[in-house]
């Protein structure tokens, strides 16, 4: 034996065996931990200017002879001046210790927000448990508690909801998840205003005595600094997600002269800003280009024509460019918050001239900002429908 | 392995049939050997008269059982008592006939020295001893009992020869000749152990295999001061670099076509008579993750398989270890729905994940070496025994979790995937080292683990080869042959590591 060999068990006997205490820092098992999944942030009710948590967990409950049975949720809410201190308080409403590694949610309640959230950010960004891609969402109209205890559907828990809503997210593009992380971003770009995306609550009882709620996407929030100043309803949503070029899919729906309506599918989308500073005035030219699908006629009329093409994709610019002038208008002119990153674009054009001469009072600028924009829809695909059934001589006969 | 080995200065034994006639020198006359060899009772001395002259006195002495006593007496008894006439010879003058071929036998041997003419008596030769002339005839006359060729028991192969080497050394050395016809296969003998008398063959290509290797392997086998070859391990270890490494650095088979395929690539091959394994030196890494069907595959389903051997490799090592690190340290590492269901599965176990898997994997020790003692009959109990036990009581009970079990089963069917049993017991010994370490610091632990494994793997050297090549070679990367197995037509050079004098496998 070695004096290494000896030096070695020596060492693991005094770094395992040491009297009665956990020997071991750090170790926790994993039986001993509550999973917290999302996270709902309001103020307190009975705090003044304090936090209300509420947390998400599940758990699985074990069957008979060790195999796993049904899963179960809890919520538990706890209240302190703080984040921290609420959190710590949870304490003594669990039996084991929250655990925020696999933190997924966090919803923001509408009064917290209307309040400032950075206090709350401050924590999650923080703390070494919670990851930075959780996503944060904005309760509209409600508190965000409510949305933990009574959006609940039979098995379908709280956490699968949004997981489902974010998942699908793309197929309507009326909102866009947010990370932490990007919130973080914002919050370094002083000339940038945050914007979060919505969830809200909706009725869907069918009759009977007891109330069913779901939830829905529903545009996004936009803030001023900290503090909840406005909401973007769904085609608003889907403007601004074309500002910022994350548009994934959507339908429109365009009209033909005789009336039939065409479904249109976003299979492509591209937005690039043009900025230029004229005699001290801003212009931003916009220039949107939109690729999509014909996925549906829901007449027999026959639109394969080439000016039957181009008056949908007239019409198609038209649709979208009213949705962003929509956005751009209510950017400039009700609130005053630049969103949707025109300061960068102007900044990486001209880095010196708009540092020294807008960026101080970027707020007074943006709203003097020349719009202009000009959308090109381009139709792509047609599917298999080469034409629509019933016309005579077309379709699959 | 963590500190400094110190270095051991070999000396240069003499072979040991020189020491005895150091101390004997002694004539070589029937009352010499019988003061040395009369006591046992399987040693016959039988004094016979030439012709029935009382003057050509003759003792045959030999070792009953070993020889083949019909071929004695045909072939040597009868023609030197009846049938060929000496005339008026002296007892010189008949040596010197014998020694000419007077006697139908191949393999006869003048003997002048006692200790020489012991030796063959030894072995299984018929002595024929004329006191006056002080000198010796042996005749090698092996008829002992011996085992036939049989299919390899560990080492099985689906196309392929499906002979085995045996325990006789002369039978394995033929088996050899048969496969490499060449002249240049160089099979050399010395003996090993001062009692058993071992003949142990070094088997070399001349004019491929490096020379260095050759002496440093001829070296060490004289430099082995031992009672007896009983184990293959005496001529293991004592030939090894690195004595308190787990892992093997010679490769051991039973089968004659591996062995011949590393002595054709440059390797040095030692058969050991009375024993049915053979040794191929130097033994590398990579050697040891080669199944043996691997070259009678198709080269891209073979690929995969060996591809996948490596990842078990590294399951079967790590993944106890993976476990405590994911349910003790970091529980944001894993899926929550699979979090979720460990936390379920833990529910109502009263010990550590650490404790669970030391164990299940103490458990399932124990069920190997049960399995390996008892009978074949009984151990089939044993296995239903330790399913049951383990895998059922041992959850009913809330003892160890459900996911520890199908941890601990994954490691266990993993570890049987590996094509060489010393080295999977090396792997066996470091998932008990990383498990400590895992348990006390997590995945930290696991990677330091990792890491002073990979640092014990690559100081190691094996007769100046590197333990990893070539997956650390400095010259050219020679890697067709390594977590792949591309097609052979690409492997047109000899390992370059071997530093073999004929590089190319083909002139």
């Amino acid at each position: 034996m070695g004096r290494g060999i000896r030096i070695l068990i020596l060492f693991i006997i005094t770094m395992t065996f040491t009297a009665c205490e956990n020997p071991i820092i750090g170790r926790r098992e994993i039986n001993d931990l509550e999973f917290a999944r999302s996270l709902a942030i309001d103020t307190s009710k009975t705090i003044p200017d304090g936090v209300m948590l509420t947390l998400a967990s599940q758990r699985i409950k074990i069957g008979s002879g060790g195999s796993a049975g049904e899963t179960e949720s809890s919520k538990v809410s706890s209240e302190g001046q703080t984040m921290f201190e609420a959190v710590r308080n949870f304490s003594t409403y669990l039996d084991k210790r929250p655990f925020w590694g696999h933190l997924e949610y966090v919803v923001i309640g509408e009064e917290a927000a209307k309040k400032g959230i950075y206090k709350y950010l401050d924590f999650l960004s923080n703390d070494h448990e919670i990851r930075l891609n959780i996503n944060v969402f904005v309760m509209k109209g409600g508190r965000a508690e409510e949305l933990m205890e009574r959006a609940e559907r039979g098995d379908r828990f709280i956490f699968d909801r949004l997981k489902g809503l974010i998942d699908s997210v793309g197929g309507q593009s009326v909102t866009n998840p947010v990370n932490l992380i990007e919130i973080m971003y914002t919050q370094d770009m002083k000339c940038l205003s945050l914007y979060l995306p919505c969830v809200q609550m909706v009725d869907v009882t069918k009759g009977g005595e007891e109330q069913i709620m779901d939830i829905k996407m529903a545009g996004f929030a936009i803030f001023d600094e900290d503090r909840l100043a406005g909401y973007l309803d769904e085609d608003m949503g889907r403007g601004l997600n074309l500002l910022r070029n994350k548009m994934k899919s959507a339908i429109y729906v365009v009209n033909t002269q005789k009336g039939s309506k065409v479904s249109l599918e976003i299979i492509n989308s591209r937005t690039k800003f043009y900025p230029e500073i004229k005699d001290g005035n801003l212009f931003l030219k916009v220039k949107v280009n939109i690729e999509s699908n014909i996925g549906e006629i829901d007449s027999n009329e026959d639109i394969f024509h080439s000016e039957i093409f181009d008056y949908l994709e007239h019409e198609h610019s038209k649709l979208v460019k009213q949705e962003i002038e929509r956005v751009i208008e209510y950017a400039q002119e009700e609130t005053g918050l630049d969103f949707f990153g025109t300061a960068q674009s102007f900044y990486l054009k001209y880095p010196i001239k708009w540092k020294q001469l807008y960026k101080k009072d970027w707020k007074t600028w943006f709203p003097k900002i020349k719009f202009n924009v000009t959308v090109e829809s381009k139709f792509r695909r047609t599917y298999d429908i080469r034409e629509p059934n019933a016309v005579e001589g077309g379709g699959r006969q | 392995m963590f500190f400094k080995r110190k270095k051991k200065e070999f000396k240069t034994n003499q072979p040991i049939f020189r020491e005895k006639i150091e101390k004997q020198g002694e004539e070589l006359t029937t009352s010499n050997i019988s003061n040395l060899i009369q006591h046992s009772a399987d040693i016959v001395f039988h004094s016979v008269n030439i012709r029935g002259n009382k003057d050509l006195h003759v003792t045959v002495i030999f070792i009953d059982g070993l020889i083949d006593i019909m071929g004695m007496d045909q072939f040597i008894l009868k023609p030197i008592l009846q049938e060929i006439d000496f005339g008026k010879c002296g007892i010189e003058d008949i040596v010197e006939i014998i020694e000419h071929s007077t006697l139908f036998h191949g393999v006869q041997k003048i003997r002048t020295e006692l200790s020489e003419c012991l030796n063959d008596i030894m072995d299984g030769s018929v002595a024929l001893v004329f006191d006056k002339a002080k000198k010796a005839v042996t005749f090698e006359m092996k008829g002992f009992e011996k085992r036939n060729i049989t299919e390899p028991t560990e080492e099985n192969v689906l196309k392929g020869p499906k002979d085995a080497f045996v325990e006789v050394l002369r039978t394995n050395t033929a088996t050899l000749r048969r496969t490499i016809k060449t002249h240049n296969l160089v099979i050399e003998e010395t003996t090993v152990g001062k009692q058993t008398l071992t003949k142990v063959a070094v088997v070399y290509l001349r004019g491929i295999t490096n020379r260095h290797i050759i002496e440093e392997v001829k070296k060490r086998l004289d430099n082995i001061n031992t009672d007896g070859v009983i184990s293959s391990g005496v001529i293991e270890e004592g030939i090894i670099d690195h004595k308190y490494s787990p892992f093997p650095q010679i490769m051991t088979t039973e089968r004659p076509d591996r062995f011949c395929a590393s002595v054709l690539e440059g390797r040095v091959g030692i058969v050991i008579d009375g024993l049915p394994t053979t040794f191929v030196a130097p033994g590398t890494l990579n050697q040891f993750l080669q199944g043996p069907k691997d070259y009678s595959q198709n080269f891209i389903s073979s690929s995969i398989f060996r591809l996948m051997r490596y990842v078990l490799m590294i399951i079967t090592l790590l993944l106890p270890g993976f476990y405590i690190a994911i349910t003790s340290f970091h529980h944001e590492m894993i899926p929550t729905e699979l979090a979720l269901s460990i936390t379920a599965s833990k529910e109502g176990v009263p010990f550590p994940s650490f404790v669970e898997v030391i164990f299940m994997l103490i458990a399932f020790e124990a069920l190997l070496e049960a399995g390996l003692r008892l009978p074949r009959n009984i151990s089939q109990a044993v296995t239903i025994v330790g399913a049951l036990v383990v895998g059922e009581a041992a959850v009913e009970a809330r003892l160890v979790s459900p996911a520890v079990v199908v941890i601990i089963s994954m490691t266990a069917v993993a570890s049987f995937t590996m094509p060489d049993q010393d080295f999977s017991n090396a792997l066996r010994l470091w998932r008990f080292i990383i498990v400590i370490l895992t348990s006390i610091i997590g995945l930290y632990g696991l990677s330091v683990g990792g890491l002073l494994l990979l640092i014990h793997l690559s100081k190691m050297e094996t007769f100046g080869v590197p333990y990893l090549t070539p997956f650390v070679a400095t010259e050219d990367k020679q890697l067709q042959d390594t977590l792949l197995r591309l097609p052979l037509s690409t492997m047109y050079k000899r390992p370059i590591s071997l530093k073999t004098t004929n590089k190319k496998r083909r002139s």
